[in-house]
């Protein structure tokens, strides 16, 4: 999942950046209004977390212009204003959420990962294909009934390929998604982590899960 | 809970009552006088009658009447009359009296005596003595008989006493008429004629809060509450000038606190979940918050000391270049960073009597805004003259993004341009902190556009100003 960060406190920014990679996002960060418009329309997020009081370009102005544009991703607006007008404000000019500083990280990232349901339309925090079952609350993975344990990146590849189960996803959608903004990719990273993967489901059961497509992409399905 | 409409009606019935009753007596005491003399009037006639059929024959007294002409003194009839000689000794009477007397009281020919009485059975009358000379009839001489004689003449009074009672009864009926139909009309047209108060209270009961926006119509109102409806609406708008800014300072103060509570709390959050992500850089930045936050309260609490006047000012003669000159090359430094050119104009011997510390303190303030917000290559006046006892002190730079309708704004706590709090270390109460030290030295400190994009942030104070108990700056922390 790919993660917008429009923050202009230096610390707070880094903070939620940090907590958000670590939990398997992959995040993009500015400090101010223009830049974040910028990165917003040039690229293809699941959820953009808003500040409102930015530099240069205010947040609500931000996502004026986004949705002028027709830009549908989901926001969650980030803000120390908290009176029920600023909230009804950000929500009419088309915000999906609102978060009111300070905040508990646990509670900004539960919101984030609801947004990112929403993005691919599931209200169900458990995504089921086959004998695979991902918690994405508990974010715990489970084949044929046993556990298995996966890194930070792993997991969010596998829970980005069952979002877009019966779908054939690309290798540039893996990389925007699952490792936007590391400038230094290399090029067998995404066939690497995949291959990664396919061993530790593997180990639950045998039957391959991820399909590769050639010429395409790669596909989470049951055969 | 009393009314105005309640009260004046009281107290316009209680005045026309009063109104009616004091007339109703006037009346009637003036019919019952001029009913009274034509009774007395009446009276007197028929005494005169009597006294012209009244003959001295020689010693002894006569009168020449006649039931026939006079009915009323027959028996049974409803008046009377009584002769006496002059010594008291009765002469005559009618028949209308039969075994009773009139009671002897008398006044002159020009004068007769009238009064009231109770006949002695029991009747009431009205009767009329005389003393007189009675005439001598021809064949007897002028002093031969008694000089005089007496005469009583009383008719009764039953239809006297009854026009009165009548006239008592209109009287009174006409004022309770009078009165009810007071007390009918009186609060009708009361609250119609109170109809704009009622609706002016109406208004007042429904403003709360969050209604301040809202103003009392002044068209169609009587003369006598325009006055009080322009003051409301003008007492209006303060509190909803006044209710926006402490609305204001609120938020701004919530915006102050959450954003470097939100930062602490993220760290803190951070160290502890991921105990990797924490390095010897966190602390720094956990002191730095703490440090920032510690400021914004001090900054507050000085604003609240500095209104409330409750730190002391000490008055002292102070040279103006040393001070000037001492606060810009503090910032000399930071000015050579941004390019700008620190410009200090001050009269060697300028001297004044005001708070050294506080000065200092409002000056620093000063030239630190301009150093940090002029336009990198340009130019930083800061002037100091004195004239007159008092002095003025001016700092003027260039601005790109001020103009005419922020001037008001520069000295509200926590007003920045720009809404997003840039991590410049500045709280956005330096100048509010300057102004309330302004005061307390007695200054004036104002803003103002000298040309194009030409701040002049100036301070002055005249001879006449005096010197007020209030606070002194926690620490130079500029806007």
């Amino acid at each position: 999942m790919r993660i917008l960060v429009v923050e202009d406190s230096a610390r707070l920014r880094q903070s939620v950046s940090t907590w958000l990679r670590r939990n398997g996002f992959a995040v993009d960060a500015s400090a101010d209004g223009e830049e974040g418009l910028y990165l917003a329309e040039t690229n293809d997020y699941d959820v953009i977390v808003l500040d409102i009081m930015l530099p240069k370009l205010d947040g609500l102005a931000l996502l004026q212009r986004l949705r002028k544009r027709g830009k549908q991703t989901h926001v969650l607006l980030l803000t120390a204003k908290n009176t029920v007008p600023d909230r009804v404000h950000g929500l009419e000019l088309g915000a999906d959420d609102y978060l009111v500083k300070p905040f508990a990280l646990e509670e900004l990232l539960a919101r984030v990962k609801a947004l990112c349901r929403r993005a691919y339309g599931s209200k169900d925090s458990r995504l089921v294909v086959a004998d695979l079952e991902i918690d994405t609350t508990a974010r715990k993975v489970t084949r044929a009934g046993k556990p298995v344990a996966l890194q930070a990146r792993e997991y969010a590849l596998l829970e980005y390929l069952a979002r877009r189960r019966g779908h054939i996803v690309t290798r540039a959608e893996i990389e925007e998604h699952i490792y936007g903004g590391e400038v230094e990719l290399a090029s067998n990273t995404v066939d690497s982590a995949i291959c990664s993967l396919r061993q530790k489901l593997g180990e639950a059961n045998p039957a391959p899960l991820i399909h590769t497509r050639r010429g395409l992409g790669y596909e989470l399905a049951a055969e | 809970m009393k009314t105005i409409r309640q009260q004046l009606t009281r107290k316009l019935l209680l005045t026309v009552g009063l109104l009616i009753g004091a007339g109703g007596l006037g009346v009637y005491f003036c019919a019952r006088t001029v009913l009274l003399a034509q009774f007395d009037a009446a009276l007197r006639a028929k005494a005169q009658a009597l006294t012209t059929l009244t003959e001295r024959k020689g010693s002894r007294l006569e009168i020449e009447f006649s039931d026939e002409h006079m009915r009323g003194f027959e028996a049974g009839g409803r008046d009377f009359f009584e002769l006496w000689q002059a010594d008291a000794k009765p002469v005559e009477r009618s028949r209308s009296l039969r075994d009773t007397h009139l009671p002897l009281r008398y006044g002159t020919m020009e004068a007769p005596l009238a009064w009231s009485l109770t006949l002695s059975n029991g009747q009431p009358a009205r009767a009329v003595g005389l003393k007189f000379r009675p005439q001598n009839s021809d064949d007897q001489t002028q002093d031969a008989a008694p000089a005089e004689a007496i005469l009583v003449v009383a008719s009764l009074r039953h239809d006297l006493d009854r026009t009165f009672a009548i006239l008592q009864l209109v009287l009174a009926g006409s004022g309770l008429l009078l009165l009810a139909a007071t007390a009918l009309v009186v609060p009708r047209v009361l609250r119609r004629e109170l109809t704009p108060l009622q609706r002016l209270a109406a208004e007042a009961a429904r403003i709360d809060a969050a209604m301040l926006s809202a103003r009392f119509p002044t068209n169609g109102l009587p003369g006598e509450l325009v006055p009080i409806t322009t003051r409301l609406n003008e007492l209006l708008a303060r509190l909803e000038d006044s209710f926006a800014r402490e609305r204001r300072f609120t938020s701004d103060v919530a915006h102050e606190f959450r954003t470097p509570v939100a930062e602490l709390r993220a760290l803190a959050e951070l160290a502890i979940k991921l105990p990797d992500t924490r390095t010897a850089n966190t602390d720094h930045e956990i002191l730095a918050i703490a440090l920032h936050l510690e400021g914004i309260l001090n900054h507050l609490l000085a604003l609240s000391r500095g209104e409330r006047g409750e730190l002391p000012v000490k008055a002292e003669r102070v040279a103006l270049a040393p001070l000037v000159k001492g606060v810009c090359e503090k910032f000399q430094a930071k000015a050579t960073a941004r390019q700008l050119v620190l410009a200090c104009r001050v009269e060697a011997t300028a001297e004044t009597d005001t708070d050294e510390s506080l000065l200092r303190s409002i000056l620093t303030n000063l030239v630190d805004n301009a150093v940090e917000y002029a336009p990198c290559g340009g130019t930083v006046q800061v002037e100091a003259s004195t004239e007159n006892g008092g002095f003025t002190l001016r700092v003027v730079n260039l601005v790109e993004n001020l103009n005419e309708h922020d001037l008001p704004h520069l000295f509200e706590r926590f007003w920045r341009k720009d809404a997003a709090r840039s991590p410049d270390g500045h709280t956005g109460l330096g100048l509010s902190i300057a102004r309330v030290l302004a005061h307390a030295i007695g200054c004036e400190l104002t803003a103002s556009f000298a040309g194009p994009k030409r701040l002049e942030m100036t301070l002055t104070r005249n001879i006449s100003a005096t010197i007020v108990n209030s606070p002194s700056l926690p620490s130079e922390e500029p806007t």
